[in-house]
């Protein structure tokens, strides 16, 4: 877990201006640095991921107006949909409705004209999505809303976050060994996956890469088996030779912030102080823990 | 910082009355009515109980509770921006105020932040959120209703969304078990680090200046 505010508390105490995380998951995080001006770049392999960035850390203005978001919760006229796309998900996970919606979704957002805009609009319908599979968990203790009404406020909510690139921030889908060599920058954000994590990812965050992807059989697992912490390195003594490579390429970087847990630390910190001795340990809560690293 | 150094009665009773003087400076820096703070406390710590959260954790967010608005001193309140610093900017004075449990300052920081990653200063979403802190945006959306029952409606339609689930079942057990009255009540005195306050009032420690200033 990373909380932005502490996370810029931080970068500003080792007086840094630009940062980049190869790991950035649902880049929350760098848009807070972003707003309070640090240059921010982000990488990750799920495409989705990449996109909502591109709606919310690298947008500069674009914001969704109300009529671009009828244009993307509702059917419309004139536009022949696939609405078997995610007919698959039924009964299992979603209601027919809520099939439908997420058949429609696809096809409105696929046809978005800006970067921006499909950013703004993946993140906003993500959490109508989350929203759906949390009440399938507990339906007794949250409201039915309509589709079109739950995507609306999500959507508003979302377009609030925008704020001036003026860095020229960036994202990416990319390998992290790839943009830790290509993007030169003060610090290195590193939140390590967990060992073998692939295999077993959150399902709010894969099903929605099957969502953008409009295949509902998309396997995480088989999508990112060869990536950087995937097969490769399920075992721990492979796990800690891919960390030790990752970190070997970073050191350029003057500073590494490493987030972990109190669980981890030790794991972490033992990994880290074989490239860098000079090491801070900021432990804010049992579930984040900051190594800060300095060359 | 004479109040402290007195040398009748217990400093720590000294201590949480100066405290609540300073929550209460943040309040009205924040645009809150008088006494908002200690009713927030009062309302947060009767739903952990509710809960049965620790009591380190009850005794953090009663604190957290009185102090939630003291990252407003100092800021604009008509800005919109500067508002969705206010509860960093408040963890952040609440980390350097000495003897105060040590998780008050992090359940100031995510006073504000939604269920659904919507929130602020972090955008934390889901579990990643202590169930504590929500409890300061439930009572914060108790007090900002007319009575327990407008309440009781507004987080139910904000449960999945603002609020946890879990929160929301909280709060209708309070509702039905302890009749969703709010009761002022007593500082937990046994959670202020004694030696520490001590060691504070010897060393002249800056904070104590700001908070009798207050």
């Amino acid at each position: 877990m990373i909380s932005a505010s502490r996370l810029y508390e931080i970068l500003q105490r080792v007086e840094v201006r630009s940062v980049v995380d190869p790991f950035m998951g649902v880049p929350t995080h760098l848009n807070y640095l972003k707003q309070h001006g640090l240059a921010v770049h982000g990488a990750e392999l799920s495409d989705w991921l990449v996109r909502a960035g591109e709606g919310i850390v690298v947008n500069d203005s674009v914001v969704l107006l109300d009529r671009d978001i009828s244009e993307i919760v509702e059917m419309l006229p004139g536009h022949v949909y696939a609405l078997d796309t995610f007919k698959a998900w039924e009964g299992a996970f979603f209601t027919q409705e809520q099939c439908l919606y997420l058949s429609v979704w696809h096809e409105n957002v696929h046809a978005l004209r800006s970067d921006a805009q499909t950013g703004l609009a993946v993140l906003g319908l993500w959490r109508a999505f989350c929203y759906w599979m949390h009440k399938s968990e507990a339906p007794d203790e949250m409201q039915d809303v309509a589709p079109s009404e739950l995507a609306w406020h999500y959507l508003r909510q979302t377009t609030q976050w925008v704020g001036a690139n003026a860095r020229r921030n960036t994202v990416r889908r990319a390998d992290a060994l790839a943009i830790t060599e290509a993007c030169p920058a003060d610090a290195l954000l590193l939140a390590l996956p967990f060992r073998n994590a692939y295999r077993s990812p959150d399902a709010r965050l894969s099903m929605w890469e099957a969502w953008w992807q409009g295949d509902p059989y998309f396997s995480h697992e088989h999508a990112y088996r060869h990536a950087l912490f995937g097969v490769g390195a399920s075992e721990p003594a492979d796990y800690a030779r891919t960390a030790a490579s990752l970190l070997a390429r970073a050191s350029e970087y003057p500073v590494i912030v490493l987030a972990t847990d109190e669980k981890r630390a030790a794991e972490m910190e033992s990994l880290l102080r074989a490239a860098r001795r000079d090491l801070e340990i900021v432990a804010a809560s049992p579930d984040e823990v900051y190594l800060i690293a300095k060359r | 910082m004479a109040l402290f150094q007195e040398t009748r009665g217990d400093p720590r009773q000294r201590y949480a009355e100066a405290l609540s003087c300073y929550g209460g400076a943040g309040d009205a820096a924040y645009g809150n009515p008088p006494g908002f703070a200690a009713r927030k406390a009062a309302a947060a710590v009767a739903f952990a109980r509710v809960a049965e959260l620790p009591q380190e954790t009850v005794d953090a967010l009663y604190f957290a509770g009185i102090l939630h608005a003291v990252g407003a001193i100092g800021t604009d309140p008509a800005s919109r921006t500067a508002r969705w610093d206010v509860p960093a900017l408040g963890a952040g004075i609440c980390a350097r105020i000495p003897a105060l449990p040590s998780s008050t300052a992090n359940l100031i920081r995510w006073q504000a932040e939604c269920w659904d990653g919507t929130g602020y200063p972090d955008q934390l979403r889901w579990e990643s959120i202590p169930l504590a802190a929500q409890f300061l945006l439930l009572a914060e959306m108790r007090l900002r209703a007319q009575d327990a029952d407008e309440a009781f409606e507004r987080v139910n339609a904000e449960s999945g969304r603002s609020v946890a689930p879990a929160a929301a079942a909280v709060y209708a057990a309070w509702m039905l078990h302890v009749d969703g009255t709010i009761r002022t009540i007593a500082p937990p005195l046994h959670a202020i680090d004694a030696s520490a306050l001590e060691n504070a009032i010897k060393q002249k420690h800056p904070m104590l200046r700001i908070i009798a200033q207050a």
